[in-house]
């Protein structure tokens, strides 16, 4: 009963920890997003010669 | 970018323009109906190029030679080096080297590549022949072929085609950096460079290697600073606005080198390059008066006291055109009016009034009538060769009023 009380808990906790860094993944990807955007468009301007 | 409505002509060679363009021409870029254009791409990469005319008279011409950034860097002409013929050494940036007698060394080109507008004066379609003839005397050559009778150019058409942005999203960007590489940005924006480099934009950088969130944002981008930069445009917010009419700021023609980048933008997206203003400035409204946004469906006027035609050493015109940079459409054939070739009315006192309207506003006005379309438009006005008065500002443009 332990040993199967034992690893659902460290199921939850990988399972947790992964939901995690996919959220940390997601808030990082969407940063990086709004960061390309924000400075991508003061880019455009200045590179609209080329 | 290479620039809209060029022909494909080959690099190093003079594409002309043998007739006043109409409303014929549908690739937008605000065209002039004043003068012949004889435009080029030049290469400088291997050698100078050598630009060369015959006299031109009291007839008025101007080169203007921008680098790929779209600054002017250099001229030739009237007004700066003089109507006899003249034969004037274009050098990249890292040349060293000696010119054979005779020819005239002009400032250095920041990029490899240059685009240079020739504009030859024509007073009306009669005049067009003797402009054509002087159009025949401009010449291109490589400073190795110089005295060499049996030089011919050879055909080369590597200009930069840019990517499509219709089937790709990330176009404008890999046009950008690959641009980039034979034509840097100036010394002075290394800062701005390490900054756009962080999200992948610089010379000869993979847009495609990017992560998938920067692609997105930068697909984004390009989409909004397209959308800001025609809003600027129309609302001329980035202007000084006298008597309706935006004012070019002081900048015009050499804002990359004064770190003004959104005249540069916008001047690129209005006609590829600007003049200097002591060559000519451009004066433009898509307004009236009151800010409403001009419409065929009414009637506006333009009224110069007698004293307050503009003071130019060339000639100036007011030109006609719609929401997409082209000239309009017209039962007359009349695209712009002005004073090199117009047969325009002052009234006794020495006033003049122009009628901006669809329709004519009768046969005793229609020599000062200059026809719109049924639809938005927008007009400008060109001043060749401006008076201090007009490049300090102080003369001011009467405005467009409503009737």
């Amino acid at each position: 009963m332990k040993k199967i009380s034992r690893s659902v808990s460290l199921w939850i906790l990988l399972f947790v920890s992964s939901f995690l860094q996919a959220q940390q993944n997601n808030q990082l990807n969407a940063l990086n997003e709004e960061q390309a955007y924000t400075l991508g468009v003061q880019a455009y301007i200045f590179c609209y010669p080329w | 970018m290479v620039a809209p409505g060029t022909p494909n002509m080959s690099m190093n060679q003079f594409w002309h323009n043998h007739q006043n363009i109409t409303d014929a021409y549908r690739d937008g870029g605000t065209p002039n109906n004043d003068t012949y254009y004889s435009v080029a791409w030049l290469d400088l990469s291997k050698e100078p190029i050598i630009l060369s005319h015959g006299d031109m008279g009291d007839r008025y011409f101007t080169f203007e030679i921008a680098s790929f950034n779209s600054d002017n860097f250099a001229y030739v002409g009237a007004r700066t080096t003089g109507s006899k013929a003249g034969k004037f050494a274009i050098v990249g940036r890292n040349w060293k080297g000696t010119l054979p007698a005779g020819v005239k060394q002009l400032p250095a080109s920041p990029t490899d590549n240059v685009l240079i507008f020739g504009r030859t004066a024509v007073k009306g379609e009669a005049d067009g022949t003797a402009a054509i003839k002087k159009q025949a005397t401009y010449q291109l050559t490589p400073l190795s072929q110089i005295g060499n009778p049996n030089y011919v150019v050879p055909e080369n058409h590597d200009v930069l085609v840019p990517y499509n942005p219709k089937t790709d999203p990330l176009a404008d960007w890999k046009t950008i950096n690959r641009a980039m590489i034979k034509n840097p940005p100036l010394k002075q924006h290394a800062v701005l460079l390490d900054m756009f480099k962080t999200i992948g934009i610089g010379p000869g950088i993979d847009i495609d290697q990017l992560d998938q969130a920067t692609k997105k944002g930068l697909a984004r981008a390009s989409i909004d600073g397209m959308k800001m930069l025609q809003a600027i445009s129309i609302t001329g917010d980035d202007y000084l606005k006298v008597n309706g009419w935006s004012i070019p700021p002081k900048t015009m023609g050499r804002a990359m080198i004064n770190n003004d980048f959104n005249t540069i933008a916008l001047q690129c997206l209005g006609g590829i390059i600007s003049h200097d203003p002591e060559e000519a400035i451009y004066l433009n409204t898509h307004t009236d008066l009151n800010g409403a946004v001009l419409n065929g469906a009414n009637k506006y006027t333009i009224h110069f006291e007698p004293n307050q035609l503009p003071d130019v050493k060339y000639f100036w015109s007011l030109t006609m055109y719609d929401t997409t940079n082209n000239l309009v459409h017209n039962p007359i054939n009349r695209w712009s009016i002005g004073s090199l070739a117009s047969k325009f009315k002052l009234a006794k006192d020495g006033s003049l009034t122009l009628y901006i309207q669809k329709d004519s506003p009768g046969a005793d006005k229609e020599d000062n009538w200059l026809p719109s379309p049924a639809e938005d438009f927008w007009v400008v006005f060109r001043l060749y060769g401006p008076s201090k008065k007009i490049i300090d500002q102080t003369w001011k443009m009467p405005p467009l009023k409503k009737e």
